[in-house]
């Protein structure tokens, strides 16, 4: 009896660890992962196994298919596929020709005149015309307003001139207006408005790609689209995003070749994959950053309003070691909520080395010099809580104490947006205009969670907005993010890189820092 | 009989009332409101708020429970408010996924647990008992996430036999299917053999043997019909929830059931959905449970003859 419960013991054993050694043991090359052998499995959805096809995962299902509607960030991943943009914006966040070829400022009439390019078809074949784009910016205006509010509160109304041409009136001069146009402002086909139940039952747009099919059970089918006006043009004719929720599961399927790109595989798995010849990791800039807020009400902690105890904050956070553990060393430090990628942000924004030293000094004078009790630091799952372990660590370094809570992301928004705390940890998702810094560091602003009022950074909001001359606007920008920094409003911890597991042979030829991946950059070796 | 089926039918109503109620008085609980997760990062609190109204997430609870029973009432489960579907439909369009899981697993389960659990009572102490003893309590105590992982890396990334994710076909299901049974299956073996072990003590059983029955006779008519009806009972609860959705599973397996769509709702505070997805959830509970109940009446002939004389 006790050699058969002897056995059994060892049997489990051996299956438990042969489980876990599997995932440090590299894989023989698979027909998928090479690229060589076409297969099928009958789903719609597939898997990307010839040259001319690639699967990427999406961790949930799609919100919508229309644009108009709020997105996601895997919603945007797919849609930034399909639809095409009035303007775009270029690899350094410069606002460029796409749809319209030029673009004409009017101050008497507060206008925009846009040029069209000719001969630019929808996936059904049409061409597109300016009455394609003033239909667009009536849904915008019209609608679709709640959920376009920037452009929507910004455009008063917009009118054919000629089969190409069409003057877009603001309801005030805004220098904002052509960037976030080059982001939000997707034309739609106005003669498909009805046929697809504006657009949640299909597209017609004029991307790269064209939609074959969505299933919110499997994924987005897509195939590029032959009379695609922009460049570079898509190479991979056959595209299928598989829902994958769970991110171990994304780097099993990376593994075994049913999947060629992971934008969500756990930090933690970037070693299992270096180690694997058959995969690689691709890494860009992103419009993201994590930081420390502070409530800045008057209903704060004493210190807090104290600029030279935020200041000591910041010198206390060591970056470099939050990027390592949260990022595994895919990010760089922040010295600003701004991003390096911003118009309007420069290197010579102040920037808080970790010195522990320093901070000493700084809580010292500040009249601190035994540090005090900090309470809580609220926090979302993710890397949140580790940014938040960290700098409980970093600030027991200089005196003061505080404990991590975690919360469900609901609970943390009405936490922050009633001012029901000291210090959060959180992250931010901005674009490429450093205007995007108001929307946290003005009160009239989209999440003005600090509770800041400070009337520089008002009239700034203010005067940035009018300014249409692009140079003062940059050296306006960069005074305000300078004096954010100055006033250690925020701690700013680091700007992560957005990572991408995929399958070797996989090239990336161009990225947008601010949208994420757009697969006509992707291309087979 | 009808009428008892009748009467379990109507006790629905009352059942899935409180159910409506107690989800939507939860729901309102909850921190956060839907239009700020809907709008994002560039609304206005004016948007906001008006987003808010239209969506009735500002109306006091109880006319937003009499907006819904009226919906309901009339077939109308409600708007998703995150992705502006019909409940129903989304509800439907995810229910195949979580059914065939359900069903593939609980036949598994019932093809594999009960004969074990008869063989293990029959050979009591044998070594194919400790066998089957054994493995069902090691199977009993793996995590079912954990296992499934563990499958995936041995079938799908080592040996390349089986897909890792999706539903396409049947192949997608072996996997899923397997992790989710299992455990149950060990759950069922070990509660068949138990039951069984207690009736093959039972006078009937000796008075059956000493009248020279046959022992197949005697396992199958004298001692399975006796120790079944917990069997059944336990697999009627494991399939009831199981059409909740095994929401590790979908998640580890990728498949997009009705547990997956649940956790989302939740999540982005979807109230309609949320509620959809439960109320859909609570009457496929009442509905198994009454099918167990009128399989009892077919199992047990004692319970058949208090139904007639009800009637």
């Amino acid at each position: 009896m006790k050699k058969f419960l002897c056995f059994l013991l060892a049997a489990a054993m051996c299956f438990c660890l042969f489980g876990c050694g599997s995932t440090e043991t590299e894989t023989t090359a698979t027909p998928a992962a090479s690229g060589s052998e076409p297969a099928d499995d009958g789903t719609g959805t597939g898997t990307g196994t010839e040259r001319d096809s690639l699967t990427i995962s999406l961790s949930t299902e799609l919100q919508t298919l229309s644009i108009l509607a709020q997105q996601n960030i895997v919603t945007n991943q797919v849609l930034t596929n399909i639809y095409d943009g009035l303007l775009k914006l270029d690899q350094d966040g410069n606002v460029v020709a796409n749809i319209a070829e030029e673009w004409v400022w009017d101050e008497e009439e507060v206008k925009y005149t846009f040029k069209l390019k000719e001969g630019i078809k929808f996936h059904d074949g049409s061409e597109l015309k300016a009455s394609d784009v003033v239909f667009t910016f009536d849904l915008i205006t019209g609608d679709y307003e709640n959920f376009n509010a920037t452009v929507a509160s910004q455009v008063d109304h917009a009118e054919v001139v000629d089969d190409y041409t069409v003057d877009v009136y603001l309801t005030a001069p805004s220098a904002t207006f052509i960037y976030y146009c080059a982001i939000y402002v997707k034309v739609y086909c106005e003669a498909a408005w009805e046929s697809t139940n504006g657009f949640t039952e299909g597209i017609v747009a004029c991307g790269p790609y064209q939609l074959v099919s969505y299933d919110p059970s499997t994924g987005v089918v897509l195939e590029a689209f032959e009379d695609y006006h922009g460049d570079p043009k898509p190479s991979i004719k056959n595209v299928y995003f598989n829902i994958i929720p769970d991110a171990n599961t994304q780097v099993m399927a990376l593994q075994s070749g049913e999947l060629n790109v992971s934008r969500d595989f756990p930090a933690s798995s970037i070693s299992t994959i270096e180690a694997d010849e058959n995969l690689d990791i691709y890494s860009h800039d992103c419009g993201m950053v994590y930081f420390l807020q502070f409530n800045l009400r008057d209903n704060t902690l004493e210190p807090l309003k104290n600029q030279q105890v935020r200041q000591a904050i910041n010198y206390a956070l060591d970056k470099e070691f939050m990027i390592s553990v949260a990022e595994e060393g895919l990010g760089t430090p922040a010295n600003s909520v701004g991003n390096p990628n911003m118009f309007g942000y420069d290197d010579e924004i102040p920037t808080y080395e970790y010195n522990v030293e320093r901070a000493r000094e700084l809580m010292a004078e500040a009249g601190y010099p035994d540090g005090f009790d900090l309470g809580t630091i609220y926090c979302r799952e993710g890397k949140d809580q580790s940014v938040a372990e960290i700098a409980i660590e970093n600030l027991a370094a200089i005196g003061i104490t505080a404990t991590v809570t975690m919360l469900e992301n609901n609970a943390f928004i009405e936490q922050l947006s009633n001012g029901n705390y000291y210090v959060a940890a959180s992250h931010l998702n901005f674009n490429t205009d450093a205007a995007q810094v108001f929307e946290v560091a003005s009160i009239r602003g989209a999440v003005p969670y600090s509770g800041l009022e400070d009337p520089y950074v008002e009239e700034m909001r203010d005067a940035c907005d009018l300014e249409m001359d692009t140079e003062t606007r940059r050296e306006m920008l960069n005074e305000v993010l300078d004096y954010l920094s100055e006033q250690a409003y925020f701690a700013p911890c680091y700007y992560p890189m957005m990572s991408y597991a995929h399958t070797a042979g996989l090239q990336f030829s161009g990225y947008d820092p601010f949208v994420g991946l757009q697969v006509r950059f992707l291309s087979w070796e | 009989m009808l009428k008892y089926i009748l009467r379990r039918l109507l006790l629905l109503i009352p059942i899935l009332l409180g159910v409506i109620l107690l989800i939507m008085f939860i729901m309102d609980l909850t921190p956060g409101d839907p239009a700020t997760l809907l709008l994002g990062i560039n609304a206005t609190p004016e948007a906001i708020e008006e987003l808010n109204d239209e969506l009735g997430f500002n109306d006091p609870l109880l006319v937003q429970y009499a907006d819904y029973i009226i919906g309901a009432l009339h077939g109308d489960l409600g708007t998703s408010w995150q992705t502006s579907r019909p409940v129903f439909g989304e509800i439907m369009s995810r229910f195949p996924v979580t059914l065939k899981l359900a069903v593939f697993s609980i036949i598994v389960t019932a093809i594999i647990g009960i004969p074990l659990g008869i063989i293990s009572a029959i050979k009591k102490y044998s070594v194919l008992d400790m066998v089957c003893t054994s493995v069902a309590m090691i199977f009993t105590s793996l995590p079912r996430f954990w296992l499934g992982m563990m499958l995936i890396l041995l079938f799908s990334v080592q040996l390349g036999w089986l897909p890792t994710n999706g539903v396409g076909t049947w192949k997608h299901y072996i996997l899923p299917v397997f992790t989710l049974a299992a455990p149950t299956a060990a759950k069922i073996m070990r509660l068949t053999r138990t039951t069984m072990l207690e009736t093959i003590r039972s006078d009937y059983v000796r008075t059956a043997r000493s009248k020279g029955a046959g022992e197949n006779r005697i396992i199958v008519h004298h001692e399975l019909k006796n120790a079944i009806l917990p069997v059944v009972t336990s697999l009627g609860i494991e399939f009831g929830q199981l059409l909740g959705g095994a929401i590790l599973i979908e998640t580890v397996f990728s498949m997009q059931g009705i547990s997956t769509l649940m956790i989302t709702a939740i999540r982005m505070k979807d109230t309609p959905l949320v509620t959809g997805s439960i109320v859909f959830f609570a009457t496929m509970v009442c509905i198994t449970m009454l099918i167990i109940d009128l399989l009892y009446t077919a199992i047990d002939p004692r319970l058949r003859t208090k139904y007639t004389k009800a009637k």
